[in-house]
This record gives C-alpha cells, structure tokens and sequence, in this order.
C-alpha cells in the first residue's frame, strides 16, 4: 500500500456511515524489523504539525490547555476497509473523533434560534 | 420524465446563479465605456465557464468526490492550505459584493441608505441557509432569477445594431483608455469565471448522488445554463451600451445603471431593475456562503450538507455563518458596494490559477475519472483563458489601483 496515495488525507467513514474527518496524520512502528502502520492521527493538531515548527508549538500548547494534550488515535486494527474512503469499526459520536464538533454543538448550536429543532 | 425536469431545472438553476452583482456591473461598465466593443470578454468568459462547470459536474459524477475532497487527497493537507487561503479570501470579498449589492437595491427602493440594510439582509441569507434545505433553495432562487431576464427585454426593445454588435464579438484594439479597457475585461472574466459557480455545482452534484448516467444531462444543463447566463450579461451590456453611453454616463453609482431599463421600460425599469439586483445578489449570496462552507468542510472532512439540521453539522453551519458575518461586516463598515464589487470580480481573475490550476490537472488524472478525463478541447480552452486573464490582472490591476 502507498500510504501517501491510499491513506493520508482521506475521507473516514465510521460504521454508522457518518463523515468523521480524514486521515492527517499516519504514525508507524517497527514491528520484526519491519515497519507497520501503529495507528493513525486525526485533529488539527496533527495538521498543524504538517505546516510547520511554529503552528505545531502553538497547536500543542492549545491542545493541552483544551483537553490536556490529548491527540486522536485510531488503532489500525479498527479500520475496516481501505478504498475511495476509510471506513472504521468505530462509532465517531462515542469517540473523540468528533469532540470540536460536538462542544460547538452543545456551546453554540443548540443556542440559536431553531438550533435545536427537529425537521428542517 | 424525471431527467427531462431535472435538466430544465437545472438550466434554471444555472441561469439563477450566473447573473449576479459582477456580471451585471462588469458588463454595464463595459457598455456605458466602449459600446459592444468588450462583447468578446463575455463571449470568452462564457465559454470558458461552460467547460468548467461540465467538467466539475463530470469530476462529481464519476470520481464521486467533491473537488476540495479531491484536491487534498491528491495534493496532500500542506499544498492544499494555498487554494483554501486564496479561495476563501476571494470569497468572502465577492460574498460582501453580494451582500452589498441586495442592500443598495433596498436603497433604491427606500432612499434609505445601504449600510442600515447590511444586518437584515446578512440575517435574511443566514435564516434561508439555517432553516432551508437544499432544494428549496435552488429551486426559489432559480425561479426567482428569471425575473433577471428583464434585461433581455430592455435591450430587445431599445433594438441594437446586429451588424455593431457582431463586430463587438471579436476583440479589437480599444480606440482610448486602454488601461480602463483591458482592466474591465479582466474583470469581466473574473465575473464570469467565478470559481464558486463550480465548485457549488460539484456538491450539488455529490447531494443529488449523480453518476454516469448523468453525464449527457451535466453537459446539457452546463452548456444552456451558462449560454443563457451569458445571453444575459450581454443584454446588460447592450442596455448600457445604448442608454449610458450616448449620455456619457460613466457608472460611479449603482442608480445611473437603473437607466438602462427605465428608457425602454419606463417607470417599471426602475422597481425591475432592483427587483433583479435583489434577487441575483441574495442568489449569489447563498451560494457563496455555502461554497465557502463547503470548501472548508470537504476540506477537513466535516459532515455537510444543506439537507441536513445544523446541529448535525455544526463545523459547516458555524462556516456559513461566520461567512456570511465577515461579508455583512464589509458592507456596515461602509465599504463602496460598486468598488468593493470591480476590485473583487479583478482578484477573482488574479486568483484563478491557484483555485483552478490543481482542479484541471484533477481533471486528467486517470486515477479519478478512468476514461472520463478531459479531451483536448476542455484543456486547452481553459488553461488559454486563465493564462490570459491572470495576466491581464497582473498588469492592469496596479495601473488601476495608480490610476484612482
């Protein structure tokens, strides 16, 4: 597998079919000599370090203030299938997959007008 | 049947969207300065737009992803960060153009000036977005839109020369201001090129799940939707060219432009024209806001949608939202909604290799669209007209900043 081809930056898809964000970040191991796939990174911390020195010590003194350092990892053995997206055994409601998204969900969302409601 | 409404919709859809406030004053510049001589500029952009969306549509179609998704999986996050920066500057200067733009057609209406309707229009753009869905959307706007066509009628009924404007179809040398000439011709491309057209057009794609079975429809709907808006633009200037011009009226205000349909249309030119301006600008409003909110989400892989409720998404609904805050914010300040609109629809053509560069080599990257790549024609009509109009906005956008 390519992994800057097959991985990196691709959509992933947790197994309710819900988008979950990409792959930004792929960190590897040495397993019997040889390298494999640990885990793989998700967050704009791990994006932040792609950009730069600079961005990546801003980032990580954020991220400790926000959840303590805290990063999101995805074990490789909780992706399921590799193909036009990633998809994962996992549910990115129940996971920190998704802890940005629901903090403006709670703080923000459900505070406005109609932000709270049940069709469109 | 269903295709055949689609299609009809779709060509609706595509006429809504193009007419908005850059086409109408870049076009009604042209006109009132130098007759039919800048139809060509239309003419070009047209085409080359009619190329983009039809492959944007294809790309959709085919690869099943959306162009940001695609541009940082193939680019990787680091290159990506350019297109994004330079897209969403450009956007949200066009998207307070729009804003701009509906307000100043409030102020014709109201004498009120522009700046009071900055809030009531940005939150009339935010509630159609917050609480309506994407069909809904497309759907009243488009119908809406045609009400642009007014500007058919008024050039019709002032019965320009076919002979004149023909020969304004093919670019001649300016016989004065060359400067000025070149720089609304840049603009004018920048109008009629505007990235956000297709990129909107990508998602919506995505949204109604197209496939192959579509890619005869996406080329019907790409071609008349985009011919018809630029049949438009070139109303607009016909109707400047044979009003303003003859008055010497040089568009420094938005209510000089009003003329071109009060003399053929008499006192209903006037409420039509701002009924036009209203609508394509509240129009192009939604789906700039929207465009940027996709980019970012596509981008990032957020959930998004416009069928879905905002706390399903809350990364892409904040997105529109504080779009739609940064483009009502130019407008209160006071911004010129007329300069602010030419400098924007100028940056755009600046910009478009970086928002369209990454998109044509996509479009032959056999990877996503196996046999579906682009053909000679699509490639070389594009890279030619951005070439083009980038280096035209290089030389006469300084010219014109020294000049005013």
């Amino acid at each position: 597998m390519n992994l800057a081809r097959d991985l990196l930056d691709k959509q992933l898809v947790d197994r309710n079919g819900r988008k979950a964000g990409k792959v930004d970040g792929i960190v590897l191991k040495i397993q019997e000599g040889r390298p494999r796939i640990a885990y793989l990174e998700v967050g704009w911390p791990v994006l932040a370090r792609r950009l730069g020195k600079r961005p990546a010590r801003w980032s990580d003194g954020l991220l400790r203030h926000w959840n303590g350092g805290i990063r999101t990892r995805l074990p490789w053995e909780r992706i399921e299938s590799v193909g036009r997206d990633i998809h994962l055994d996992i549910d990115s409601e129940k996971s920190t997959l998704l802890t940005v998204e629901r903090w403006l969900r709670r703080q923000i969302v459900r505070r406005m007008p109609g932000g709270n409601h049940g069709k469109k | 049947m269903k295709k055949l409404f689609e299609i009809a919709l779709g060509i609706v859809t595509s006429v809504g969207g193009f007419l908005e406030i850059g086409s109408i004053v870049t076009a009604a510049q042209a006109g009132a300065l130098f007759g039919f001589q800048l139809t060509w500029a239309i003419l070009l952009g047209g085409l080359c737009v009619i190329f983009l969306v039809e492959m944007s549509g294809r790309f959709s179609a085919i690869s099943k992803h959306t162009i940001p998704a695609a541009m940082r999986e193939r680019f990787g996050f680091t290159m990506f960060t350019i297109p994004l920066v330079v897209i969403g500057v450009v956007s949200l200067l066009v998207l307070g153009a729009e804003i701009g733009g509906a307000c100043v057609a409030i102020e014709f209406l109201t004498g009120i000036s522009f700046q009071v309707w900055a809030i009531p229009v940005g939150l009339l753009v935010w509630l159609l977005l917050w609480r309506g869905t994407f069909g809904l959307i497309e759907k009243g706007v488009s119908l809406l839109g045609l009400v642009t066509v007014v500007f058919a009628v008024g050039a019709y009924k002032l019965h320009p020369s076919l002979p004149a404007l023909s020969a304004g179809m093919l670019p001649t040398l300016p016989r004065h201001d060359a400067a000025r000439y070149w720089f609304i011709a840049v603009s004018i491309l920048g109008a009629s090129i505007s990235p956000y057209l297709f990129y909107f057009y990508s998602s919506g794609a995505i949204e109604d799940k197209w496939n192959e079975g579509y890619l005869a429809t996406n080329r019907f709907v790409a071609a008349l939707g985009m011919s018809f808006g630029s049949f438009l633009s070139v109303a607009v200037l016909v109707g400047a060219a044979l009003v303003l011009l003859p008055r010497g009226i040089r568009i420094d205000h938005y209510d000089q432009a009003a003329l071109m349909l009060m003399v053929p249309l008499g006192r209903w030119g006037f409420l039509l024209f701002a009924a036009a301006l209203f609508i394509a600008c509240i129009g192009a409003a939604l789906e700039v806001s929207l465009e940027i909110a996709y980019v970012l989400a596509q981008g990032f892989g957020w959930t998004w949608g416009e069928d879905k409720m905002p706390r399903e998404e809350a990364r892409f609904s904040l997105s529109y939202t504080v779009a739609i805050l940064a483009g009502t914010l130019l407008v209160l300040i006071g911004i010129d909604p007329l300069k602010l609109t030419i400098f924007s629809m100028a940056l755009t053509a600046l910009s478009l290799p970086v928002a369209i560069g990454p998109f044509l080599i996509l479009m032959n990257d056999k990877r996503y669209l196996q046999t579906h790549r682009n053909g000679w024609a699509s490639n070389t009509v594009v890279v030619l007209t951005i070439a083009m109009a980038f280096v035209l906005a290089v030389v006469t956008i300084p010219l014109e900043i020294l000049g005013s």
